[in-house]
């Protein structure tokens, strides 16, 4: 699978694309969005005025309500506040999603890096684990899961750290391969450093701008996919909310209030276009063509 | 042709151990099931026999390698073991869902070509024009919209609003052709809506970088308009590798189960099957639809690959 597999990471992330003054102010819009739904999400339990998530403050699926932070967003199918429901929500989604891609960073970068430099068998045990990731379906795979151990908040986080981290193994490779022989890793070499001193302090600060411009694309796919288990039921248990649950509640009674869905709606779309927009203006002021396998 | 053989057996020789990894990966999962895997799937109230004759029956009681060894053999002869409580072989259940799936996935990836090509050699030539822009953002918007999104809301726009197709469910091709459209339409659109945002982005940006070829640059100087360069001969095919490599992607994803849209639109389909797997844990049957996922996977990335020789006869099939 060489040859379109190299051609697929590099047309999907390798393209050096030109991000004009529109793709700066979504990159700036990304970062404010998601810097505001961190900060209310490690401050929920502290916002003056925010009802708790299961609280019910007022008739069900009213329309957006300013006097009140509670009813700012309206209130659910039960009546609870849906303002608080998305920010407790996205405590769940945040924190799957930054643990899972630092475990997918950790085996990338460990399997990337022995891949790219010690070559050989190194390099065939890296392609096919990376193949082996790739082909898996992430949303079966994780379904499969559930089926066995049952839904787990750390099964599905390390399960989703695995499953993203072919990405990073492909990505390390390749910047590993092109470093290897370059002149700093020569200097160190010749003065007596060790492979795992040239690997950790040579090379590996040079691979930061490369792996971070990967980590917000990755970070959209966990939401994504942790959502879509949330809206199968499959996700995060009851009665913690999520924002795959609140579409999926919302979904059941559209006929009559599809205004319910909107808040959830709008909150997941605006956090992975804001994942997407970091991840490419990141990527187009770093060169990851050298992303192949 | 023996050239493409040794090109395909290559390909092979790198899809086998996948095969073999995910498959023993999901055999192993059984062993991570809490109590005993017949415990799991029946439940507390399960008595001792019930439990033991369930073991026996998917030799869950045998060791992990034993059990993988088995199935292998069964693969062999194409016995994929049976399903949990319909007890029919899971391959025969697994062949109809396929076809189901199949249809689905043929139905929004044509769908997604006829919107997204045409669209994609205009705003090629119009580069910075206000169709581009508007389709960027568009494009953009829908690549972040997750399925369970677009299922929710194609149904509100095209059931609750519009009234204009059924809300779930599913009649086959044979029974009603007409019928089937109507029931598929719905799901296979909300299935393109991201592929066409793709392969839209994609092939403008590969259109782009051909028109700035010198051999572009000669067929205008020989007089030939602008937009019969962008039609086949010239510049199409030149940028057609990345959408086929895309293409193979979202084959795949598609075949191996479009989940969320077929379990919003009740579709009997590979999707629909393993949601209705994993609610009864019928492991045998994820197991599977995971080795049907793998093989569609090392499949389409061989014809993918053998799709570049034939676009650009400078790309040598090795």
């Amino acid at each position: 699978m060489t040859a379109s597999r190299t051609t697929a990471i590099t047309t999907i992330l390798g393209r050096r694309r030109r991000v004009g003054r529109a793709g700066r102010v979504l990159f700036i819009f990304g970062v404010a969005w998601l810097a505001l739904l961190v900060l209310a999400a490690v401050f929920a339990d502290v916002i003056p005025g925010l009802p708790g998530y299961e609280e019910k403050i007022g008739s069900f699926a009213q329309g957006p309500d300013l006097s009140t932070l509670g009813t700012l967003l309206g209130t659910d199918g039960v009546g609870r506040s849906n303002l608080s429901r998305i920010i407790y929500g996205a405590r769940v989604s945040l924190m799957i999603a930054v643990v899972s891609t630092l475990i997918g960073l950790l085996i990338g970068v460990v399997f990337g890096m022995l891949a790219g430099y010690y070559r050989g068998v190194a390099e065939g045990v890296g392609t096919i684990v990376a193949n082996t990731l790739s082909a898996l379906p992430p949303l079966i795979m994780l379904l499969a899961l559930v089926a066995a151990i049952g839904t787990s908040l750390w099964g599905i986080t390390i399960a989703l750290g695995v499953v993203i981290s072919d990405i990073y193994i492909r990505v390390t490779k390749g910047a590993v391969l092109a470093n290897a022989q370059r002149e700093y890793v020569l200097a160190a070499r010749s003065l007596g450093a060790s492979d795992l001193r040239i690997m950790l302090r040579e090379i590996l600060p040079n691979l930061i701008p490369v792996l971070a411009s990967v980590v917000p694309i990755t970070m959209a796919v966990v939401v994504v996919v942790e959502g879509s288990l949330s809206f199968l039921g499959y996700g995060i248990p009851a009665p913690n909310p999520s924002w795959g649950g609140m579409i999926a509640a919302g979904a059941d009674t559209i006929r009559r209030y599809p205004g319910v869905i909107a808040a959830p709606v709008i909150t997941l779309f605006l956090t992975v276009f804001s994942f997407n927009a970091i991840g490419d203006y990141l990527g187009s002021r770093t060169d990851r063509r050298t992303a192949q396998i | 042709m023996t050239v493409v053989l040794k090109a395909v057996g290559i390909r092979l020789a790198y899809g086998i151990p996948v095969f073999f990894l995910v498959t023993f990966g999901m055999a192993l999962l059984v062993d991570f099931m809490p109590g005993s895997p017949a415990q799991a799937i029946l439940g507390d109230q399960a008595t001792p026999e019930a439990v033991a004759a369930l073991n026996a029956r998917y030799g869950y009681d045998l060791p992990t390698l034993e059990r993988y060894a088995n199935w292998l053999a069964g693969l062999a002869h194409l016995d994929l073991g049976q399903t949990l409580f319909t007890r029919e072989p899971v391959i025969d259940v697994l062949a109809r869902r396929l076809v189901v799936t199949a249809e689905l996935a043929g139905l929004a990836l044509a769908m997604s070509l006829i919107v997204s090509v045409p669209l994609a050699l205009v705003t090629a030539l119009r580069q910075g024009g206000w169709l581009d822009r508007v389709l960027n953002l568009i494009s953009s918007a829908l690549l972040s919209i997750p399925s369970f999104v677009s299922v929710v809301l194609v149904s509100l726009v095209f059931t609750v609003w519009l009234k204009a197709f059924p809300a779930t469910g599913w009649v086959s091709f044979v029974q009603s052709p007409l019928d089937n459209l109507r029931y598929a339409f719905l799901p296979a659109l909300a299935l393109a809506l991201y592929e066409t945002a793709f392969f839209y982005r994609v092939l403008r940006s590969d259109l782009v970088g051909t028109l700035r070829e010198d051999f572009v640059l000669v067929a205008r100087a020989k007089g030939i308009p602008k937009w019969r360069v962008i039609a086949p001969r010239h510049v199409l095919r030149p940028s057609l590798t990345s959408l086929v490599t895309l293409f193979g992607v979202a084959a795949g994803r598609l075949l191996g189960g479009a989940v969320i849209v077929e379990f919003f639109f009740s579709i009997p389909g590979i999707g629909g099957e393993s949601i209705a797997a994993v609610g009864i844990k019928d492991m045998n049957m994820l197991q599977a639809i995971v080795a049907l996922g793998v093989v569609i996977y090392v499949v389409l990335f061989i014809l993918v690959d053998l799709a570049y020789a034939w676009i650009d006869p400078r790309v040598s099939v090795r």
